[in-house]
């Protein structure tokens, strides 16, 4: 995945100040969306817990002792632009550092999907449309920009019409406006600021 | 020529969605199984969207390490220790990376097909990634390499481009 990004980052000329200032600005947007109470609704605290299933043996989780509920993101932290430029390149001469790659973090997500017609409150969101494409293998972290331009040409939605745009791609010289994945559908980073109505957290992602 | 699948939904919704905080490596999370931490999650969303588990019928998850000797059952697991019927079957989905967005996409599908209520769980331990050998069955031979490798380091590289992820590497600094 890091050689993937680094391809990209020389392809496209994504340079490591950029990507530096792109991960500093998602540590700053976690940190605000984490202490705004932004998450909160989202996150389920994780304490000691037994699941009983019957007839079967139990399961469990067992936290380390002395924690009593692991209940915030802990990745996110105060940081700043000479922190991040000082960290070495994975890859030698690379762009990718242990600072602007993805967080490498245990969890896990659930979502309920059904009919909306069944909905007795309102839902989270409607799930309209969906595409996948493949890209080569070498450069697969530009995946999201094929994919999204196929979404747009089927689905007949035109990219001003889109208010937010979160894309998962965990190495950030993969995301961003002005290159990579964004310069492949033609979003400037810029807009896509503009139109975020919510703190976008870019490369902050839990993923591969 | 086909290039790429696309698909529109009618009347496919996100009822309810949450997760875990995310922990660092080796953080609290690390001894936790990542069937559990699915499990956790399955049993929460159902309580906060105040629905019967029995009315799920179908469980999806995605997990990519193998990271419990258990991680086979992992989808079934997450299904039953959320309440789900033993009669509903469960399915894993793998896209790497967008495993989590494929998961709404095939549940999406079950409903187009005339499901009704699926339960999707995405979960993953970093930390309990395997230090893993896969030439060892047989044994050592003496002076042979040991083949034991971190597969979470090593699971980054794709070697149909290659390029030899050992000789570039620098260990991050942590």
């Amino acid at each position: 995945m890091i050689a993937t990004a680094e391809r990209l980052a020389a392809e496209q000329g994504i340079s490591r100040e950029q990507v530096d200032a792109y991960a500093l600005g998602s540590h700053q947007r976690a940190l605000q969306a984490r202490d705004s109470g932004w998450l909160a609704g989202e996150i389920v605290a994780v304490g000691n817990e037994r699941f009983e299933l019957d007839g079967y043996q139990a399961r469990g989780i067992q936290l380390p002792r002395r924690v009593v509920e692991v209940a915030q993101d802990s990745h996110p932290r105060p940081t700043d632009a000479e922190a991040l430029a000082r960290l070495h390149a994975i890859h030698p001469g690379g762009v990718q550092t242990a600072g602007n790659s993805c967080a490498v973090v245990d969890g896990a997500a659930a979502a309920l999907v059904g009919r909306a017609a069944d909905c007795t409150g309102s839902p989270l969101a409607l799930l309209r449309t969906a595409s996948v494409i493949g890209v080569a293998p070498e450069i697969m972290g530009i995946g999201p920009a094929p994919a999204i331009q196929l979404l747009l040409q089927r689905s007949g939605l035109r990219l001003d019409e889109i208010g937010l745009l979160e894309i998962n791609e965990a190495q950030r010289s993969g995301a961003g406006g002005q290159s990579g994945v964004g310069a492949g559908f033609g979003a400037p980073e810029s807009a896509w600021r503009l139109h975020r109505p919510r703190p976008p957290l870019g490369g902050y992602r839990p993923a591969w | 020529m086909s290039s790429g699948q696309f698909s529109a939904f009618e009347d496919v919704a996100i009822i309810e969605a949450l997760r875990t905080p995310w922990s660092d490596l080796n953080g609290p999370l690390a001894q936790v199984s990542p069937i559990d931490l699915g499990i956790k999650v399955g049993r929460a969303v159902l309580a906060r969207a105040d629905l019967d588990p029995a009315a799920v019928d179908s469980v999806l998850a995605g997990s990519m390490a193998q990271a419990s000797f258990d991680a086979y059952m992992l989808p079934r697991h997450i299904g039953l220790y959320s309440g789900v019927p033993q009669q509903v079957p469960a399915l894993a989905v793998q896209r790497i990376c967008g495993t989590g967005l494929e998961l709404l996409r095939q549940a999406a599908m079950h409903l187009q097909s005339g499901g009704q209520l699926a339960l999707c769980v995405g979960s993953e331990s970093m930390s309990r990634n395997p230090i893993a050998s896969y030439e060892h069955r047989a044994g050592f031979r003496l002076g042979a390499p040991v083949g034991f490798k971190d597969f979470l380091w090593e699971a980054l590289f794709d070697p149909a481009p290659g390029g030899g992820h050992d000789r570039h590497r620098r260990a991050p600094r942590r």
